[in-house]
């Protein structure tokens, strides 16, 4: 898969997951909140692990099974994304 | 037994060993790039936020070792002894005279043989076709409980094999003797659910056990010592190999192709999700055999 531009804003990262969450959930991206933790958006461990996975590939950070426990909403796993790919450009 | 039974048994235990080396024997070299330096592949123990991978897997060995009182046995079979890490610990510092290793992955049996322990002898055999000349002090048996079982069993059948294993194990036990048993087992999880999450491709034709299942196994067997739940430990486990495979992912893939390290990389996060989500736990129990006589000479009732 492409990476994402480095520039990508914390709300396109967002947008981004919201995406493809809602292909994976087969309901429209609008239906699911933002803010709403993950358990009300009906994420099982296999979403949880696809998200994982693509937007490790999409953004090329890592980010731990862990972290999706301590940031579980879509605006906060876009946050952490964020953080740790302005982290990333200024080690590069 | 009929001869049927023999062969269904037979053709049985020929399907374990064929999903077993399915998962183990992708390659030594593959393991050896994620893995601790032990080739310990089961939850460690972590203690400290700071732990590194090699520190929780040495406390976890410890963990068993200690169960079985291992620096005073003169004997110990290990049922699924992976890469040796406890045989060799077995057999260098607690000094044990003779250790018995059994797996069914040739490639681990190989590699235990390479290292020379001294009293060590590992076998390629399914513990169903063991049967030792002496009786051991202490049984350990880290990982290896999850594939006793098959998906299509139902739970009569599943507890049916469980006891058959207990029953075994109490024969070849001392009286004075403990087994030291570590098997991931469904939690926070429906039938359907569970056999949906372990039929994803890693480990083709196993089961996972309940607690439930276990303790009625045990039932008239053995006496429960202790029952821990290391759920978050084997999470953060799964997630350190995850990341250690990661790191080395080109590498990987040139020894086992990328497919087979993508699906290493699934199953690692699907493993760590599910514990943190308590669908699955890691359970660390100490039995020790009920006994038939009360008052032996001069012994007195550990534990």
């Amino acid at each position: 898969m492409e990476g994402a531009p480095m520039e990508s804003t914390q709300p396109e990262i967002a947008g981004w997951c919201r995406e493809y969450l809602a292909g994976l959930l087969e309901v429209p991206a609008g239906t699911l909140d933002l803010d709403a933790d993950f358990d009300r958006l009906g994420i099982d461990s296999a979403l949880a692990v696809s998200l994982l996975t693509e937007v490790e590939d999409r953004y090329g950070v890592e980010l731990a099974a862990e972290e999706l426990f301590a940031n579980p909403s879509l605006n906060a796993v876009a946050a952490r994304l964020h953080e740790q790919r302005q982290a990333q450009r200024q080690v590069t | 037994m009929t001869l049927t039974d023999e062969n269904d048994r037979r053709a049985e235990a020929a399907e374990a060993a064929a999903a077993v080396r399915h998962h183990y024997d992708v390659g030594n070299e593959f393991f050896a790039l994620w893995l601790d330096r032990s080739l310990t592949y089961s939850c460690a123990i972590r203690a400290a936020a700071d732990d590194t991978l090699e520190a929780a897997q040495e406390r976890k060995l410890r963990f068993h070792l200690d169960a079985i009182d291992a620096g005073r046995a003169r004997s110990v079979l290990d049922i699924g002894c992976g890469w040796g890490s406890i045989l060799e610990r077995l057999s260098g510092e607690r000094g044990v005279a003779r250790s018995v290793g059994l797996t069914l992955s040739e490639e681990q049996a190989a590699h235990v043989r390479s290292r020379g322990h001294p009293g060590v002898d590992v076998r390629t055999e399914d513990w169903l076709h063991y049967s030792p000349e002496d009786r051991f002090d202490g049984i350990i048996s880290i990982g290896a409980f999850e594939h006793f079982a098959r998906p299509e069993d139902s739970p009569a059948e599943k507890v049916r094999r469980y006891r058959e294993f207990f029953t075994r194990t109490r024969s070849w036990l001392n009286d004075g003797g403990a087994l030291s048993l570590q098997t991931i087992a469904y939690a926070n999880m429906s039938g359907a659910e569970a056999s949906r999450f372990m039929q994803q491709e890693i480990f083709p034709n196993a089961e996972l056990p309940t607690l439930t299942e276990i303790v009625t196994a045990a039932e008239g067997v053995f006496e429960i010592q202790s029952v821990h739940n290391g759920r978050l430990d084997y999470a953060w486990t799964c997630e350190q190999w995850a990341r250690r495979l990661r790191a080395r992912r080109a590498e990987a893939g040139r020894l086992v192709g990328p497919e087979v390290v993508a699906r290493y990389e699934r199953y690692l996060k699907l493993s760590s999700v599910g514990f943190r989500m308590g669908k699955i736990c890691l359970l660390r129990i100490v039995l020790r055999p009920f006994r038939d006589r009360y008052f032996a000479a001069g012994e007195v009732p550990r534990g």
